[in-house]
């Protein structure tokens, strides 16, 4: 029974001949710069911090809100109840409005002396 | 001397040893590896580029690779994968590469050396569809078993020793017929 290179030499002459050729070559001393270069690329680099500008604009917006929130807290009562008693009065309505006041305390007293008298 | 496949494994682990064990299992089997590549893309830089990521892949992989299986073909896997996908990627630069394959002036190339004869063995490699190339360089190169090829490539023994007749038959006639 033909071997598998018997039979290859028989039917397949010029490659059989070929079979020890080693037409490609490398650069001189390649394999060490490889294992160098495939090594170094497996010690783990310390992760650099990056600024993601997202995660900036998410900081901002967040910081936005709660200031936002807080000074509603702080000054939403100021803010709203000042146009209600003073900001609508015109001045005239003001001095009235103690005017009447006054009128009434006025009134009292004479009431008052007329009951003593 | 290299260590043995196990031992590699058992070495990478154990804590704080995982970079000597890949240190181990580089110089083992880079060359097998190159050249591997190398029938394949023909040029020496882009083997060198494909090789490199193919010891990546297996440095990212090897935590997660069970003792049970066949470290090598493991390995011929990824890096017989990488190649597929570099050539697909590639596909005019390849064919560039095997088409500037050096007949005349070859001595002056400095990646490829030989008479002409072998640089019509390479052109004519070169015309075989990617599995079959694959078959080929596999058996005739690197002398692999038909079993072991099986376990690369995938398909039957019979499958691959129909292919490599097929890839045999081809190459021969085309370097008798362009002599």
């Amino acid at each position: 029974m033909k071997t598998t290179n018997e039979h290859m030499e028989n039917e397949f002459p010029t490659l059989e001949k070929l079979k020890t050729v080693k037409g490609m070559k490398t650069p001189q001393g390649f394999f060490d710069s490889l294992s160098t270069s495939i090594m170094e690329q497996t010690v783990e680099q310390p992760k650099q911090k990056k600024i993601s500008i997202y995660r900036v604009f998410a900081y901002a917006a967040s910081i936005a809100i709660v200031v936002g929130i807080s000074s509603t807290f702080f000054f939403g009562s100021d803010t709203q109840s000042t146009p209600e008693l003073f900001g609508e009065m015109t001045v005239n309505e003001y001095l009235e409005d103690f005017s009447e006041i006054d009128l009434e305390l006025e009134d009292a007293l004479q009431f008052d002396e007329i009951a003593m008298n | 001397m290299h260590l043995d496949d196990q031992d590699i494994l058992t070495l990478f682990t154990t804590k704080g040893k995982e970079q000597i064990a890949f240190g181990h299992l580089v110089n083992k089997y880079q060359e097998r590896v190159y050249w591997h590549i190398r029938k394949m893309v023909i040029n020496h830089e882009d083997a060198n580029d494909v090789t490199q990521n193919t010891f990546i892949k297996v440095w990212k992989g090897l935590p997660k690779f069970k003792k049970e299986a066949n470290l090598f073909t493991w390995m011929y896997r990824i890096a017989t994968n990488e190649t597929l996908n570099f050539i697909k990627a590639n596909k005019r630069r390849v064919a560039q590469s095997i088409e500037d394959i050096q007949i005349e002036n070859r001595k002056d190339d400095s990646f490829f050396s030989g008479e002409e004869i072998e640089a019509k063995l390479y052109k004519a490699i070169g015309t075989l569809p990617d599995k079959q190339k694959l078959v080929f360089n596999m058996k005739y190169f690197e002398e692999l078993k038909y079993r072991e090829i099986a376990e690369i490539l995938g398909g039957s023994v019979g499958s691959l020793k129909a292919s490599y007749h097929h890839a045999q038959k081809k190459i021969e006639a085309h370097l008798t017929n362009n002599d």
